[in-house]
C-alpha cells in the first residue's frame, strides 16, 4: 500500500513536469497547426544556455530564468521571422521536413560547440527532499511540477481573458473565419512563438536539476511532448495538462507491476490507439483530425 | 504498339519524355558503373545509389501520388530484413522464402494503415506513421527471443545464392538495379495508366476524384501496398548486404527520415524525383562525411540538415522542378507550357 | 671535375619546392607512410566514447612517431565516422577501399558488430579498442582482434570482486548475498544482463532475484524501479549502463532515499567524469566500477610501463584542452600501443595476413601496458591478459582498490554510506 502512495506521489510530479514540457508544443500546434519537429532541440538549446550561465557564474541555475526568458522573447520572434512565417504557408511535408532538418542541423551544432559529453548542473535545491512515511519528494520535482501547473493555469487565464489569447484561440478554431474578421494572422503568429518560446525557456530551466543535457537529449523530449499533446487534443491546454498525468500514472504504474521496460511500450500503445480511435484527443475538438488544415 | 503492361509509354512519353528517358538511363550507367569499377567502395556507394532510389521512388508511390505521407516506412524495411535474417539464422529457411514473408507482412501491415489513412488527415496521419519505425524498433528490442534483441542478427560471412550471401557484392548491386527498375515501372504505371491521370487530374482531391467514378480507396491501398512490398524487398536485400541486422538499423526514424528527404528533395512530382534525389543526395552524404571525419566532427550533419531545410522551404518542387526550368529556359520553350504538359503538379 | 648539367639542378631545385610548398623538412619527405584505418563515433550518440578514443588512439601515434615510427614508417591515421550502423558499415567500406591493412575501431558494440564484417569479408585486420560484447569474438571471425577485456571477463572479474571485496564489507558470504542486474537494453547492456545470470550458477555467487532492461533515451523516471528496489533490498546491484542513464538513476535513487549497500558498475556510464559531475562527491561515494586501470598503483607495473603511463597521462591533458583523462581515452591509447609498438614490429610485412600472424604471437606479461596488462590473443581474437580492475568512488577520485597489487588504496564507503 505504501508503494502505491509514493507511486501515485511520483507519478504527480512527474505528470507535472511533462505538463510543463509540452505547454509550448501544445500552443504551436493549436494555434499555427504546425508540425514542429524541432521543438525538442528548442529545449535542449535553452538547456544548454541554463547550463552555461550555472557554469560560467556559479548562481544556481534557478536563477537564470530571467536570462533565459529574456532570450525567449528575442529568439522567439527571430524564429518565426526567419522560419515559421515560411511553415505556415508550406504543406506538411515541407513543416516536417524542414524542421527535421532544422534538428539535425541543430543537434550537430551542439555537438560541435559544447562536445557530446553529458553535462548536468546541481542547484542548492538537489540535496533537499520531503520525507513521506515512505520515500521523499525530491525539492527539484516538486519546484518542477508546480512551476508546470502554474504556467498551465496562467497560459490557460491568458488565453481566455487577454485580447492576445482570444485573437490566438480564434485564430486556433478557424483560421480563415479570424481572417476574416480582421485578426492580424501575421502578428497572431509571432506572438504564439514567442509565447511558446518562453514556455520553453520556462520549462528548460526547471527540468535542467532534474534531467542531464546532451546535443541529443531533444529526442527524448519531443517524443514525450508529442504524445502529451496528442492525447490531450492538438490546442487543448487542459487537454494537454490532463493527458500529462494520464501517461504518467500509466508510465509510473506498469513500470512497478509489469517492469521498467514497460513504460516505454506505454507510449507507443497509447499514441497510436489515441490516433486510431479518438485522433482528436482528449479534448480536441471532433473532426480536426479530418481537416486536416 | 500495345505491349501489354506497357500500355501507359506512349501517353508518358508524350508528357514527360525527360522523365522517362532519365528512368531509363540512370539504372543503364548503374549498372555499367557497377561492371566496370574496380573498386569495392565505388562499388557499395553505387549499391547505395540505387537501394535508396528504389526505397524513395517506392516510398513516392504512396508519399507523393498518393498524398499519404509516411513518416514510419522504416517499419516495413525493417519487417523485410529481420524476415529474412531471422528465416536463415532461426529456421534454416532460405532468406528469399523468409523475405517473401517480410513482404506479405510489410503489405498487410500497410493496408491497416491504409485504412486508418482514410480517417485521418495531414500532420495526425503523418504523426501515426512516424511511430511506427520506432513502434517495431522497440519491439524488436524487447523481443529478445525472436529477434536476439539489441544485440542484434549477425549472418553468416559465407554462403550460397539460396542464403543470399554473395561474395561479389556486385551481384547486390545487380539485385538493387532489378528492385529499381521494378519501382519505376509500377511508378509509370500508376502514374500515368489511366487512373494515374484521373487521379492528377481530379488534383489528387478524393472526393473530386470518385465523384468521377475512379475507385478512390482501392487506387490507394494497391498504391500503399506496391509501396510497402518493395521497401520490404528493399530492407531485405539491404540486411544480407551488411550482414547484420539490429532493431535501430531495421527500424529506426532515421531511415524513415532518409527516405522521405531523398523524395522530396528529388521532387515528388515526378516519377524520377526520387531518382534523382538519391543520385545527387547519397554522394554528397558519403562526400560530406568522408571529407569532415576526424576533423570536424557534426559538420556535416549541421550541412545536411541545413540543406535539407533550405531546398523544402525555398525549391518545394525539388529538384525536379529546377531541372525543368532550366529546361525550358534552353530549349526557349514557355514556362508555362512545360507546367500544362506535365501535368498539375502536385506538392 | 663533372659540370653540373641541367638535369641534375632540377633534382634539388623541384625538392626544394616541394619542400617549401609542403612545409615539410627534406629529411621527412622522404620518410614512408603507413596508413592505417581508425573508425570511431565521432558525432551522434556514442560521439563521447568515440572522441575520447580517437584521442588516446591519436597519442599513441604519436608517440610512435616521435620516435621514428613502426620500422621507421611514419603512421598516419585516416579516420571515419561512424554515427551510426549505416555510416559505420560505408565508412568501414571506405577505409577497406583505401587498402588499409588495419582498421582501428569502434567503442561501441553494435557499431562493432556493424562494420567489422566489412573488414572480415575483405580479410582487413579489425582491432576493436572499446566496445565490449563478448559476441564480437563469437562469429568465427578470423580477422578481428579484441585489445580490451569483454564482457564475459568482466562479468567474472564482477563476481571475483564480490567475493574478494564486498562479501567481507557486508558481512555475509557471497552466497548468501541478493543481487540484482540493471542495465539499458542496447547490445552491450543486454549482454551483461545475459551473462550475469548465467555466471551466478556456479556455486558460491550471489543470487540474482531480479534483471531490469530499460531504454536509455526514453526512461527518464525510475521510479518504480527504485521502488522496487526498495522492496527487494539487494546487497548489490550490477549496473550497465551510459552516462546519462546512470545519473538519472542514481539521483533518482538518492532523492527517494534509496542507497544499495553497494553497487558494481561495469565501466562505462558510473565510471565517468560526466557521472560525477551529475550526482556530486559524497553521493558518487562508494561506488564501485571496474574499468580500465587508470590511475593505477604503478607498483605493478613495469617500469617503462610506468613511465608511459605518465607521460600519456600528462600528454592527453595537454592535447584535449585540459579534458579529463577517462578509461576511454584509456583504452583508445592501449589498443593503439599495443599495435604499434608491439605487433606491427613482429609483421613480416605490413599486410593483413602479416599482421594476423603478429598478433598471434606476441605475448607480453601483465605490467606490460600502462594499463597492466599484457597481451596474448586466443583464437577467438581476445586478448586474454586485458582485464577491467575495480576502482571506487572516493571523495571525488576514482581510486583503484582491487586487486591489491594495483590498488592505491583500501575500500572507503563499503557499504555505501546511507544504506541500511
Amino acid at each position: 500500500m505504501r508503494d502505491i502512495v509514493q507511486l501515485v506521489v511520483q507519478s504527480v510530479l512527474l505528470g507535472g513536469v511533462y505538463a510543463l514540457l509540452s505547454l509550448g508544443l501544445n500552443l504551436i500546434f493549436g494555434v499555427t497547426r504546425i508540425v514542429i519537429f524541432v521543438y525538442g532541440e528548442l529545449v535542449m538549446l535553452f538547456m544548454y544556455v541554463g547550463f552555461l550561465f550555472w557554469k560560467h557564474s556559479g548562481i544556481d541555475p534557478y536563477y537564470a530564468l530571467p536570462l533565459l526568458l529574456l532570450v525567449a522573447v528575442g529568439s522567439g520572434a527571430l524564429l518565426y521571422d526567419l522560419l515559421f512565417r515560411r511553415l505556415v504557408r508550406a504543406g506538411h511535408l515541407a513543416q516536417i521536413l524542414a524542421t527535421l532538418g532544422l534538428s539535425y542541423a541543430l543537434q550537430n551544432l551542439a555537438q560541435l560547440a559544447w562536445t557530446a559529453d553529458v553535462q548536468s548542473v546541481r542547484s542548492a535545491w538537489n540535496g533537499y527532499s520531503i520525507h513521506l512515511a515512505r520515500g521523499n519528494i525530491s525539492a527539484p520535482s516538486l519546484i518542477a511540477c508546480v512551476v508546470g501547473l502554474l504556467a498551465a493555469t496562467g497560459l490557460l487565464q491568458y488565453l481566455r481573458r487577454s485580447n492576445g489569447g482570444l485573437a490566438m484561440r480564434a485564430v486556433a478554431q478557424d483560421r480563415t473565419g479570424a481572417e476574416l474578421v480582421g485578426i492580424p494572422l501575421d502578428r497572431i503568429y509571432r506572438l504564439t512563438l514567442v509565447l511558446a518560446t518562453m514556455l520553453v525557456a520556462l520549462s528548460a530551466t526547471f527540468m535542467l536539476p532534474l534531467f542531464s543535457v546532451y546535443p541529443t537529449v531533444g529526442l527524448d523530449f519531443v517524443l514525450i511532448a508529442f504524445v502529451v499533446v496528442v492525447l490531450g487534443g492538438m490546442g487543448s491546454i487542459a487537454g494537454g495538462i490532463a493527458a500529462a498525468f494520464i501517461i504518467s500514472l500509466i508510465q509510473n504504474f506498469s513500470g512497478y507491476f509489469f517492469g521498467i521496460e514497460w513504460q516505454d511500450v506505454v507510449y507507443f500503445a497509447v499514441f497510436v490507439l489515441t490516433l486510431l480511435f479518438r485522433p482528436a484527443g482528449l479534448a480536441g475538438v471532433r473532426g480536426t483530425e479530418q481537416l486536416g488544415e | 504498339m500495345s505491349v501489354p503492361g506497357f500500355d501507359w509509354l506512349p501517353f508518358a512519353w508524350k508528357q514527360d519524355p525527360g522523365a522517362l528517358a532519365f528512368a531509363t538511363a540512370v539504372p543503364v550507367i548503374l549498372l555499367i558503373a557497377g561492371l566496370v569499377a574496380p573498386d569495392p567502395q565505388v562499388v557499395d556507394l553505387l549499391f547505395q545509389v540505387a537501394l535508396w532510389a528504389g526505397i524513395a521512388t517506392a516510398w513516392n508511390i504512396m508519399g507523393g501520388f498518393g498524398g499519404q505521407l509516411s513518416l514510419g516506412h522504416s517499419a516495413f524495411y525493417g519487417l523485410g530484413g529481420y524476415a529474412g535474417a531471422l528465416s536463415l539464422t532461426g529456421i534454416g529457411l532460405s532468406p528469399i522464402l523468409g523475405i517473401a514473408i517480410g513482404v506479405a507482412l510489410a503489405v498487410m501491415l500497410a493496408l491497416v494503415v491504409g485504412l486508418a489513412g482514410l480517417r485521418l488527415r495531414g500532420p495526425f496521419f503523418a504523426m501515426v506513421t512516424f511511430v511506427m519505425g520506432p513502434a517495431f524498433q522497440a519491439i524488436a528490442t524487447n523481443w529478445t527471443r525472436l529477434t536476439g534483441g539489441s544485440g542484434g542478427v549477425s549472418l553468416p560471412l559465407r554462403g550460397d545464392w539460396t542464403s543470399l550471401i554473395f561474395g561479389n557484392r556486385r551481384i547486390y548491386l545487380f539485385i538493387a538495379l532489378g528492385l529499381l527498375a521494378v519501382a519505376l515501372y509500377l511508378a509509370c504505371r500508376l502514374r500515368y495508366g489511366r487512373t494515374g491521370i484521373h487521379l492528377v487530374a481530379a488534383g489528387n482531391d478524393p472526393e473530386v476524384a470518385s465523384s468521377l467514378g475512379i475507385p478512390v480507396l482501392r487506387v490507394r491501398l494497391i498504391g500503399i501496398a506496391a509501396s510497402a512490398g518493395l521497401t520490404a524487398l528493399a530492407g531485405g536485400l539491404a540486411a544480407f548486404y551488411v550482414l547484420f541486422l539490429d532493431p535501430e538499423n531495421a527500424f529506426g526514424a532515421g531511415i524513415s527520415i532518409k527516405i522521405v528527404t531523398i523524395a522530396v528533395i528529388g521532387g515528388t512530382s515526378s516519377i524520377v524525383g526520387p531518382l534523382l534525389g538519391a543520385v545527387v543526395l547519397i554522394p554528397i552524404e558519403q562526400f560530406l562525411s568522408n571529407t569532415f571525419a576526424g576533423r570536424i566532427p557534426g559538420l556535416s550533419g549541421i550541412i545536411f540538415g541545413l540543406l535539407l531545410m533550405f531546398v523544402v522551404l525555398a525549391v518545394p518542387g525539388g529538384m525536379v522542378r529546377i531541372v525543368r526550368r532550366v529546361w525550358s529556359r534552353l530549349s526557349g520553350r514557355s514556362a508555362v507550357g512545360t507546367a500544362a504538359r506535365t501535368g498539375v503538379e502536385t506538392s | 671535375m663533372m659540370s653540373l648539367s641541367r638535369r641534375d639542378l632540377w633534382k634539388p631545385a623541384l625538392g626544394a619546392a616541394a619542400a617549401l610548398a609542403l612545409r615539410i623538412r627534406p629529411g621527412a619527405a622522404q620518410q614512408p607512410e603507413l596508413q592505417i584505418g581508425a573508425l570511431y563515433p565521432l558525432t551522434g550518440v556514442a560521439a563521447s566514447f568515440g572522441t575520447q578514443q580517437a584521442n588516446g588512439l591519436k597519442l599513441a601515434v604519436q608517440f610512435i612517431n616521435d620516435a621514428g615510427g613502426v620500422k621507421g614508417h611514419k603512421v598516419t591515421l585516416e579516420f571515419g565516422d561512424a554515427t551510426n550502423n549505416a555510416t559505420a558499415v560505408s565508412g568501414a567500406e571506405r577505409l577497406v577501399g583505401s587498402k588499409v591493412p588495419l582498421i582501428f575501431g569502434t567503442a561501441s558494440s553494435g557499431l562493432a558488430m556493424a562494420a567489422s564484417p566489412v573488414a572480415e569479408r575483405a580479410g582487413v585486420v579489425y582491432v576493436e579498442t572499446g566496445a565490449l560484447n563478448a559476441a564480437l569474438n563469437h562469429r568465427g571471425f578470423k580477422f578481428f582482434f579484441h585489445t580490451r577485456a569483454n564482457n564475459e571477463i568482466f562479468a567474472r572479474q564482477a563476481l571475483a570482486v564480490t567475493s574478494d571485496v564486498l562479501a567481507s564489507k557486508l558481512g555475509k558470504k557471497p552466497e548468501q548475498m541478493t543481487a540484482v542486474v540493471l542495465h539499458e537494453d542496447g547490445p552491450f547492456g543486454t549482454e551483461v544482463g545475459q551473462l550475469m545470470p548465467e555466471l551466478t550458477k556456479q556455486p558460491g555467487s550471489p543470487k540474482i532475484v531480479s534483471v531490469d532492461a530499460y531504454n536509455i533515451g526514453q526512461t527518464k523516471n525510475f521510479g518504480p524501479l527504485i521502488l522496487r528496489y526498495q522492496d527487494l533490498k539487494p546487497d548489490v546491484i550490477y549496473w550497465a549502463a551510459y552516462p546519462s542513464d546512470a545519473i538519472l538513476f542514481w539521483r533518482q535513487a538518492k532523492q527517494q532515499g534509496y542507497t544499495p549497500p553497494s553497487v558494481v558498475a561495469f565501466s562505462s556510464g558510473p565510471g565517468t567524469p560526466e557521472f560525477l559531475n551529475g550526482v556530486g562527491k559524497e553521493d558518487s561515494n562508494g561506488v564501485l566500477v571496474l574499468d580500465v586501470p587508470l590511475g593505477i598503483n604503478p607498483a605493478g607495473l613495469a617500469p617503462e610501463a610506468a613511465a608511459l603511463l605518465t607521460k600519456f597521462e600528462n600528454a592527453y591533458a595537454s592535447a584535449n584542452s585540459g579534458q579529463q583523462l577517462t578509461g576511454n581515452g584509456m583504452v583508445g591509447f592501449a589498443g593503439g600501443w599495443i599495435l604499434l609498438k608491439h605487433v606491427l614490429p613482429l609483421a613480416e610485412a605490413f599486410t593483413p595476413e602479416a599482421i594476423q600472424a603478429a598478433l598471434h604471437r606476441v605475448d607480453l606479461p601483465e605490467g606490460a601496458l600502462p594499463t597492466g596488462w599484457g597481451v596474448k590473443f586466443d583464437e577467438s581474437g581476445q586478448n586474454v591478459r586485458a582485464f577491467p580492475i575495480g576502482l571506487e568512488w572516493q571523495d571525488g577520485a576514482l581510486t583503484p582498490i582491487w586487486p591489491a597489487k594495483f590498488a592505491r588504496s583500501e575500500p572507503k564507503y563499503l557499504p555505501l554510506p546511507g544504506s541500511k
